[in-house]
């Protein structure tokens, strides 16, 4: 009934560490909130004023005025939005079920296809756009020649709406199937097996049950997509350019490098933008508050395949097909571009040589550019993957008080074109004291790619700490372990798997961006991609195909490296 | 008495505008299982949980062994990794990356306990808990029987001051429950450890406890053995609760000594004596009488005692096997009750019911609220799982 009446140990104040992690949560919202913020304020401030970057600023409203009377720039944003659409429907259909397929089916050889999509995710845009102008070029495009020979005529054309939404689908399905397919993998089986039984077919079951079921990662993956295929910069300028079809960020492009620079409409079309953006992610935001995510416990769950039947090797012909044209077709063809004297002229004497080749082994700003991508990729993915995985953690996993604020954060840059963000940074850099030194080296573009490469990587990480029951870190936490013991042993672990991949990602997407550095990178910091689009802009397009060779083995190799590793720690943890 | 192992101190918490804990007291003594038992969404797992110091008491203190690890007013707020205690979660929350042995080491690690030492234990634990063999299966690869006696033997192998057991047994079908159940009290006893349970299921909370707290809307009904508990219920939700109960809702006639007289509604203007009642009343109050079914007689039409007896229609019999269950009808109300098929050859369409007045206990209808919501609108169902003195007083001969 009493209390005991023995003295006790005065007790500790455990409030210390509460503060402490408050504070340290605290100063990561600042930086990310800087990050983030400044970048977009100054865009959005340089939309008003006329003046070049430092110098005395001048403020109108002429830049918006222009945009929204151009009719060039309205075209522009009709453009966008038309491309989009068709695109992302397109790819969404048929990444849920390459996804799907690829998880829940026993399709033949599904491994090996899984690889092949995963390899098309990271192939860059730009070598993947010249594949293709190598192979639908109107003229000698080599489907189009076979079509001349045989029908007489060349049905295709590389230069248009059609060809652009092509290029981009062939890049996009890859995101998809690998976004959608783990979190297909993670679907209980007796969820299907039950709408089966209760005599529902197998597509009426992917329809009613896995779909709905799957909508939060599928709404994910679309706008993910959707925004990423909005960024799209080098596409449109290889494909668009020639017969005058832009799309807001090559006019952005257009307006920038225009002499004297149109900086304030850019900026206000890319608020515009911007606007369209995070009204997106606000109802993104909404739709996923009232869905349950958390399906993944520590008790195990059946994951039981499908069997296609006599169907098999006509799905896996299909799905082979398109592995193979997402993939394989276009880099082969462009292989095989860098060894011709001239792009599709089999016709004229001695059409193969290796002297791209050789003139661009030798040529010293080749050496230099791949050392540069090097560091601007080693250097973001290390960084990044570090800082996404607290903020990610910091989301989901605790009760700091603004968690939401910096969730929102950690998305905006999604909605900041690469090229804004680029001029946007450039800004901030003048801008700020302790930024200035940047200026010129890559460690500009290493901030900048950490940037634009955080939404994705907070995001991947999230969609698995959400997954991963608080009941697996409790029980660490009352088995005596604290809380950074816990975070190693436990919650690091059973994300190594998904880190790697954000690693990697960030690697890739540092060694193939194009549109986010291209305003910061100088000729001293210019990475290989870079070289690549001047080489191709510029009319050197035999020396770009052989510089994009070179970039799309880089991204392979350290993808299959990545792969050795990631798949080390994910066996450890399956079997 | 002993100082106990755990001294809750009017917890409150707060969810926004719910008050999911609300003023919550309670001591568990050491060697002793107490079980909060009660509903989902009454609040157990939400106290469990701010004793392991997974959720904050918004009010209040717990002690731990005596040493306060959780004081609103004083500021502590001691880290769950440092409370000593152990806890099997409802998913068992197994690491897949690891194997049997590194889960069930994991407390001695984090604690750098020596190689030699770790094996040493994790093996003894297993023993006690079946698993020996199992050391180097991939956690995942387990069934939810074998998961939970990991996780049993994780929480086990550090000695914690206090094993805490969150609805551990919910996850498993019912054979393996009622095995785990018997093996989990054979557990306790033999590791001695102080328990505190958390469950909805009225039958592992009676053959577990030593004592149980009742649990509704955030408060504790009522804290005591089982015995105490089923046999002396503090509130009619506590009696509604656990077990089974036939109500029939009246008004008080006359308040005597020590007994009350009700009047049943309805036409029949049946008068009951109940010799327990612990509400002041006074004639005219609304009330319910309440009975368990083992308590009251069945009798044929016409053969039952003359006082304390209803008359009720048969409206149906359903066949269980060894037993019937009787679908009665009286005033309008249908109540259920299951007794032995060798009765149901004697009984006509009418039965009496004989309720002892010693069994008979009389709550005030204003405590009516906060109890079980009725399955149906005009429907009370009680079933009576052993009726053994309906039998015994139908049998007559």
């Amino acid at each position: 009934m009493a209390q005991p009446a023995v003295a006790l140990p005065a007790p500790r104040a455990q409030t210390i560490s509460i503060q402490r992690s408050a504070v340290l949560m605290t100063l990561l919202l600042g930086i990310v909130a800087f990050l983030v913020l400044a970048p977009l304020t100054l865009m959005l401030l340089s939309s008003f004023q006329l003046a070049r970057p430092g110098q005395p600023a001048v403020y109108s409203l002429a830049g918006w005025q222009t945009a929204f009377t151009d009719r060039s720039i309205l075209n522009a944003l009709l453009n966008t939005f038309g491309l989009s659409v068709v695109r992302e429907g397109i790819a969404l259909v048929a990444g849920v079920l390459l996804a799907w397929l690829i998880a829940r089916t026993d399709l033949i050889g599904k491994h090996v296809l899984e690889f092949v999509f995963w390899i098309a995710f990271f192939l860059p845009p730009l070598p993947i756009a010249m594949g293709w102008i190598l192979l639908l070029d109107g003229q000698f495009g080599l489907i189009n020649q076979w079509f001349v020979s045989v029908f007489g005529v060349a049905p295709f054309s590389i230069y248009s709406f059609w060809g652009i939404v092509w290029v981009h689908l062939t890049t996009t399905i890859g995101v998809k199937v690998l976004l959608l397919a783990p979190a297909f993998r993670n679907l209980d089986a007796a969820l299907e097996e039950s709408s089966r039984s209760c005599g529902v077919t197998t597509l009426g079951t992917l329809r009613r049950i896995v779909v709905p079921l799957m909508a939060p990662a599928i709404l994910v993956a679309t706008v993910l997509g959707l925004i990423r295929s909005l960024d799209a910069y080098e596409i449109e300028l290889l494909l668009g350019s020639p017969i005058r079809l832009f799309v807001y960020s090559t006019k952005i492009r257009d307006l920038v490098t225009f002499e004297p620079p149109q900086y304030a409409p850019a900026s206000a079309l890319g608020s515009v933008l911007l606007v369209v953006l995070l009204l997106l992610v606000a109802l993104q935001r909404l739709y996923l508050r009232k869905r349950v995510y958390r399906t993944v416990s520590g008790r195990g769950f059946s994951t039981r395949v499908l069997s296609l039947g006599r169907w098999r090797w006509l799905i896996f012909t299909g799905v082979a097909l398109i592995a193979v044209t997402i993939s394989v077709l276009p880099v082969a063809v462009l292989v095989m571009g860098t060894f011709m004297r001239a792009f599709g002229y089999f016709n004229i004497p001695n059409p193969w040589t290796t002297e791209h080749w050789q003139r661009v082994l030798t040529d010293p700003v080749l050496v230099r550019s791949f050392q540069n991508t090097l560091v601007v990729g080693f250097g973001s993915a290390i960084i990044g993957t570090a800082l996404y995985a607290v903020i990610a953690y910091v989301i989901v996993k605790t009760h700091f008080a603004a968690r939401g604020l910096l969730d929102l954060l950690s998305w905006l840059p999604w909605a900041i074109p690469g090229i804004l963000m680029g001029l946007a940074l450039l800004w901030t850099v003048f801008d700020t004291p302790f930024l200035l030194p940047l200026y010129g080296t890559i460690w500009v573009l290493v901030l900048a790619l950490v940037i634009k490469s955080m939404p994705l990587g907070v995001q991947l990480t999230k969609s698995v700490l959400l997954q991963l029951g608080d009941e697996l870190e409790e029980a660490s936490r009352i088995a005596g372990g604290s809380w950074f013991t816990t975070y190693r042993r436990v919650v690091l672990p059973l994300l190594a798997p998904t880190l790697i991949t954000v690693a990697v990602v960030g690697f890739m997407s540092a060694a193939r961006d194009i549109s986010t550095i291209v305003l910061l990178g100088s000729g001293q910091s210019r990475t290989l991609a870079l070289l690549a689009l001047d080489f191709a802009y510029g009319g050197q397009f035999e020396k770009a195909t052989v510089v994009s060779v070179l970039t799309v083995a880089m991204v392979i190799v350290a993808a299959l490296l990545a792969r050795a590793l990631g798949g080390r720690v994910s066996i450890g943890s399956s079997q | 008495m002993t100082g106990s192992a755990l001294d809750a101190r009017n917890l409150v918490k707060r969810f926004g505008r719910v008050t999911a804990v609300d003023e919550v007291s309670f001591t568990v003594d050491e060697g002793e299982v107490l079980t909060l038992l009660g509903p989902s969404g009454c609040g157990k797992t939400t106290t469990l949980r701010m004793v392991a110091g997974f959720e904050k008491p918004d009010a209040g203190e717990i002690d731990i062994a005596g040493r306060t690890v959780y004081s609103a007013a004083r500021r502590i707020a001691v880290q769950p990794e440092k409370r000593a205690l152990g806890m099997v979660f409802q998913s068992y929350a197994i690491w897949p990356h690891m194997t049997v042995f590194e889960n069930v080491a994991y407390p001695l690690t984090v604690r750098r306990v020596s190689a030699g030492e770790i094996k040493e234990k994790v093996y003894q634990t297993l023993e006690l808990v079946g698993l020996r063999g199992f050391e180097e299966r991939s956690a995942m690869a387990l069934s939810g029987g074998q998961q939970q006696r990991v996780a049993l033997a994780r929480a086990l192998v550090y000695s914690p001051r206090i094993l805490l057991l969150d609805e551990p047994l919910s996850n498993l079908d019912a054979k393996l429950r009622g095995q785990m159940r018997i093996e989990l009290k054979r557990l306790q006893e033999r590791v001695n450890v102080t328990v505190l349970f958390v469950t909805h299921d009225q039958v592992e909370a009676m053959s577990l406890s030593t004592r149980l707290a009742v649990m509704n809307h955030g408060k504790i009904e009522q804290v005591g053995t089982p015995q105490e508990i089923y046999e002396q219920p503090a509130t009619p939700y506590v009696e509604d609760f656990i077990g089974h109960v036939l109500r029939f809702s009246g008004g008080v006639v006359e308040r005597g000594l020590d007994a009350v007289l009700v009047e049943v509604d309805g036409a029949s203007g049946t008068r009951l004596r109940a010799e327990n009642s612990d509400d002041a009343l006074a004639a005219g109050d609304r009330v319910f009488a309440a009975i368990r079914p083992e308590d009251l007689e069945l009798h044929p039409a016409g053969e039952g005692p003359r006082q304390n007896t209803i008359r009720a229609v048969v409206e149906k019999v359903l066949y269980l096997g060894s037993e019937c269950e009787l679908l009665l009808r009286f005033e309008g109300v249908v109540y259920s009750l299951v007794v032995s098929r060798a009765l149901i050859s004697r009984l006509g369409t009418d039965v009496e019911l004989h309720l002892p007045p010693e069994h008979l206990r009389v709550w005030s209808e204003s405590r009516r609220q906060g109890t079980r919501t009725e399955p149906q609108v005009t429907e009370t169902v009680a079933v009576a799982t052993s009726p053994a003195s309906a039998v015994v007083a139908g049998s007559g001969a």
